[in-house]
């Protein structure tokens, strides 16, 4: 009799986890439905600063003219403009962004660019304006590659494709 | 009959029952689980573009941080979600300030300012913005929202890209 009800005091000692699947089951799919796997990532910009100011800071280091580096965007040429840099035209074959061939070539003259030029970091991208976001970013991606990680963007108007003035002056 | 009880004992020892033997498959799904709920935090702030805007793609590595977002489709310009302006607006004037999202943005910083001066905060509010443009949209429409931007009172815009695989 003794030994009888020793054995009905054993207990189940399983951990009951259906209660806890069923929470996680229901957890992971609504986790999955809600998740973003898209990495958004920023690209930090602003506009160039005016010309009075860049005239003030001229005037306070007078020794030698700022490069003022800029990428045009033209009708079917990039070109790639700074003082004391010889302007250099990148054919400009894709209207949606540049190809692998040009950015290819842009890569190499802002390597070069910034290389003789060390502590140099700023660029200015001037855009038309129907050119595509997309082109202006896959360019501020080949600037950043090449050193020049402070990138601006401008605005070129509706200038002629042979005009090769700048455009800082449009008001961006 | 000694043969017979060994294989009794056995069966006896292999009896379950009936119950599923789920430790297996709980290790599985909680691994999963934290694997789901790290990815939500390991990338700070978190966006979605709005629908319709596909955001160009790009190699930057820098994360997005709280800010005003300004979102720009092919046929609008949308502040926090709402529908500001359309691009036909924008685009219609030479000038380049877009008055209704200049006056969506004097409301912001007014928002701003006030609650930094609850906090007590005595140094200058860094005022961010963020533009969330669709790939194809022309350079145009993106200058002038970030004039728009530059001229009421947020000087640091950062372009938010989808970042290349």
């Amino acid at each position: 009799m003794r030994r009888r009800k020793q054995r009905k005091e054993l207990v189940n000692t399983d951990l009951k986890l259906m209660p806890l699947m069923n929470i996680i089951i229901a957890l992971i799919p609504m986790l999955l439905l809600s998740a973003v796997f898209l990495e958004v990532k920023v690209i930090e910009t602003s506009l160039p600063r005016d010309a009075d100011a860049s005239a003030a800071a001229v005037a306070a280091e007078p020794a030698t003219p700022p490069l003022d580096l800029a990428v045009h965007v033209r009708g079917d040429v990039y070109v790639i403009e700074g003082h004391g840099v010889a302007p250099l035209l990148v054919p400009r074959r894709s209207a949606s962004a540049p190809d692998s061939a040009a950015t290819q070539l842009l890569s190499q003259a802002l390597r070069a660019i910034a290389a003789s030029h060390p502590g140099t970091s700023e660029v200015r991208i001037v855009a038309e304006s129907r050119t595509r976001y997309q082109e202006v970013i896959a360019l501020m991606d080949v600037a950043r590659g090449a050193g020049l990680v402070n990138a601006a963007l401008e605005g070129a108007g509706d200038a002629a494709p042979s005009d090769v003035a700048p455009a800082a002056a449009e008001g961006m | 009959m000694r043969r017979r009880s060994r294989s009794t004992g056995m069966m006896e020892r292999y009896t379950s029952d009936g119950g599923l033997t789920l430790t297996s498959m709980m290790d599985i799904l909680t691994t999963l689980l934290f694997f789901v709920l790290k990815s939500y935090v390991s990338g700070g702030e978190v966006t979605v573009p709005p629908p319709g805007v596909t955001l160009p793609r790009s190699t930057v590595n820098a994360d997005m941080h709280t800010s005003v977002v300004v979102a720009i489709d092919h046929d609008g310009i949308m502040m926090d979600g709402e529908r500001v302006a359309t691009v036909e607006e924008a685009i219609a004037t030479d000038e380049l300030m877009i008055a209704p999202l200049a006056k969506r943005l004097a409301v912001a910083r007014a928002l701003m300012d006030n609650l930094a001066e609850r906090k007590g905060e005595k140094h200058t509010v860094t005022r961010l913005a963020t533009i969330q443009g669709d790939a194809g949209i022309e350079f145009r429409v993106l200058q002038k929202v970030m004039y728009t931007l530059d001229r009421n009172g947020f000087p640091d815009i950062a372009l938010a890209v989808l970042k290349k695989a």
